[in-house]
């Protein structure tokens, strides 16, 4: 028999610790991934300021850190945790990897969403005596204010998904939790709790950011 | 006020495509004041036109000088502040969705770093000027085409340009609309002696609003001048789209097409009817206004004595000038 009493409070905390973790990995994210993200837009051969070099180095390392499985992600950057954490076990450490997984993955999606902002709007700001960074600002960063929520949502929950990985090799969360009280106690009904208790993570992010966004499209 | 000398514009070759001569060696004068409509079918260069005056589109060579500014020598800092000079509307409108009426209006006296009260009250002023008082809060999305045009408009006017482009303005727009985001061009160009550059592939907007007219076909300048000239050379390019033949043909008798109107050429029948004794019917023609004077074109028959009708068809040729053109022959 599952001993609900003992189990429900770590489960609790486990989840703190996946919110933490994502949370603060999806802060770092957001911070990096979206300068990356108008980088690469504005460098492209199309964009505001082409600049050839710079969008191929940025494109690149982007997809190499696209093409990483997570999981191998996590062991490959062990040594840049270690550095920056002092460790590489628990939610902390599992931030790092976190935040390296989720900007490449942003700032692709961040430049998608500024590509959907029509160019004609961007001549008219030119057209109107606005300089570039102006452009980016009041035009391409506010228009695509509904793409950059998207993106930022899906982000999120790419990062939950991700963390639960992490607990494979002791990140901590609900991932780890599942693992060490589900799978090697052979007990099936903590893995469902935290199955349940993602699902209703994903689910309230996901409808909490198709909400925003739609508040913000004004179509 | 606008001089664009010897404009060539060629885009550099890509993968899919060979390069491509946009402009061949275009020069455009357009006086203070005016609005010059520059017209010609699609892909003829006449959009690159539009954005060669304010140089979103760099020329290849040649000079662009607007309001005493050679735009084509200045760095890009100086470009900046040139081209608050010049407002600028489009096909499309392009106003921002995430910005209310006055916030867009206002988008152009913010990058120029006016402060917020004055904006604010600059925008909401040119908002009712366009007839958009009751639609300061509304987002593009709440507004009809010609309305979105309207803001677009007062957009471009709230950094107080000297000129004004419309790039295909009322090409997305119903007739109704059409008339009257059209009748508010010509009105802002007059009260604030704006001098306008009016691209469109439409004659029907030449004749309504234009003082003078450039046509543009396959990136080389076909035909030019004041609209009351142009449509006195009867066969030139331009004369032919703004006032199209009326095509009456299979006759005998002595038909002659003469263009009557403009500055007091009103008259020519009535007084050819009184000096010579012949019987004038009109078999055809058509009656346009053209930048706020009308004009026909009519197609008459002499009949008569054959020397009666021979006199009055030279008095009709040396009275009408090169107007006069004689359709049929005379039996």
């Amino acid at each position: 028999m599952t001993s609900w009493d003992r189990i429900a409070p770590a489960l609790v905390e486990a989840t703190w610790d996946t919110a933490y973790m994502v949370g603060v990995s999806m802060g770092l994210s957001l911070l990096l991934g979206i300068p990356l993200g108008v980088l690469l837009y504005v460098a492209a051969p199309d964009g505001l300021d082409p600049k050839r070099v710079l969008h191929q180095v940025l494109g690149a390392v982007v997809n190499v850190g696209r093409s990483v499985p997570f999981i191998v992600l996590l062991v490959l950057v062990a040594p840049v945790t270690r550095l920056v954490t002092g460790t590489t076990i628990g939610s902390t450490a599992t931030i790092v990897p976190l935040t390296i997984a989720a900007v490449p993955f942003l700032a692709r999606l961040v430049e998608a969403a500024l590509r959907e902002v029509a160019p004609g709007k961007v001549e008219a700001a030119l057209a109107m005596g606005a300089r570039r960074r102006d452009v980016v600002r009041t035009v391409l960063l506010a228009e695509a204010r509904p793409g950059l929520v998207a993106a930022a949502t899906v982000t999120l929950v790419a990062l939950i998904s991700y963390s639960a990985m992490a607990g494979a090799i002791g990140g901590g969360g609900l991932g780890d939790f599942a693992i060490r009280y589900g799978y090697q106690r052979f007990d099936t009904a903590v893995t469902a709790a935290c199955v349940v208790v993602l699902l209703v993570l994903v689910q309230l992010i996901q409808s909490g950011g198709d909400r925003l966004a739609r508040r913000l499209a004004h179509r | 006020m606008i001089t664009l000398d010897h404009i060539t514009k060629i885009f550099p070759a890509t993968r899919k495509h060979p390069p491509v001569t946009a402009l061949d060696d275009v020069s455009v004068t357009v006086e203070r004041g005016q609005v010059m409509g520059v017209v010609g079918p699609s892909g003829s260069g006449k959009s690159t036109l539009a954005r060669i005056v304010n140089l979103l589109e760099r020329p290849t060579s040649g000079t662009v000088v607007v309001d005493g500014l050679e735009l084509t020598a200045l760095g890009r800092a100086d470009l900046i502040s040139a081209r608050r000079r010049i407002g600028m509307i489009f096909q499309q409108f392009n106003l921002l969705d995430s910005r209310t009426a006055l916030g867009n209006v206002e988008l152009p006296l913010e990058l120029a770093g006016v402060g917020r009260a004055e904006r604010r009250a600059r925008a909401a002023e040119l908002l009712e000027r366009v007839g958009l008082a009751d639609k300061l809060h509304a987002h593009p999305a709440q507004l009809s085409g010609g309305q979105r045009q309207r803001v677009a408009i007062a957009r471009a006017l709230a950094p107080r340009p000297a000129v004004l482009l419309c790039d295909e303005a009322t090409s997305a727009l119903d007739p109704e609309s059409t008339a009257s985001v059209l009748g508010l061009i010509r009105e802002v160009t007059d009260e604030l002696g704006l001098t306008t550059v009016l691209i469109t592939h439409e004659m029907d907007v030449v004749k309504r609003i234009c003082d003078a007219v450039t046509l543009l076909e396959n990136g080389r300048v076909v035909d030019a001048g004041p609209l009351s000239d142009v449509v006195e050379r009867p066969h030139s390019p331009l004369a032919t789209r703004l006032l199209p033949p009326t095509g009456v043909g299979g006759t005998t008798d002595p038909v002659v097409e003469i263009t009557v109107g403009g500055d007091g050429g009103d008259t020519v029948l009535t007084e050819l009817i009184r000096r010579f004794a012949v019987d004038v019917s009109v078999v055809g023609g058509s009656v346009e206004h053209l930048g706020g004077v009308r004009f026909g074109r009519l197609q008459v028959r002499v009949d008569g004595e054959p020397e009666e009708v021979r006199q009055a068809l030279a008095w009709l040729a040396t009275r009408t000038g090169p107007q006069l053109h004689v359709v049929g022959e005379v039996a």
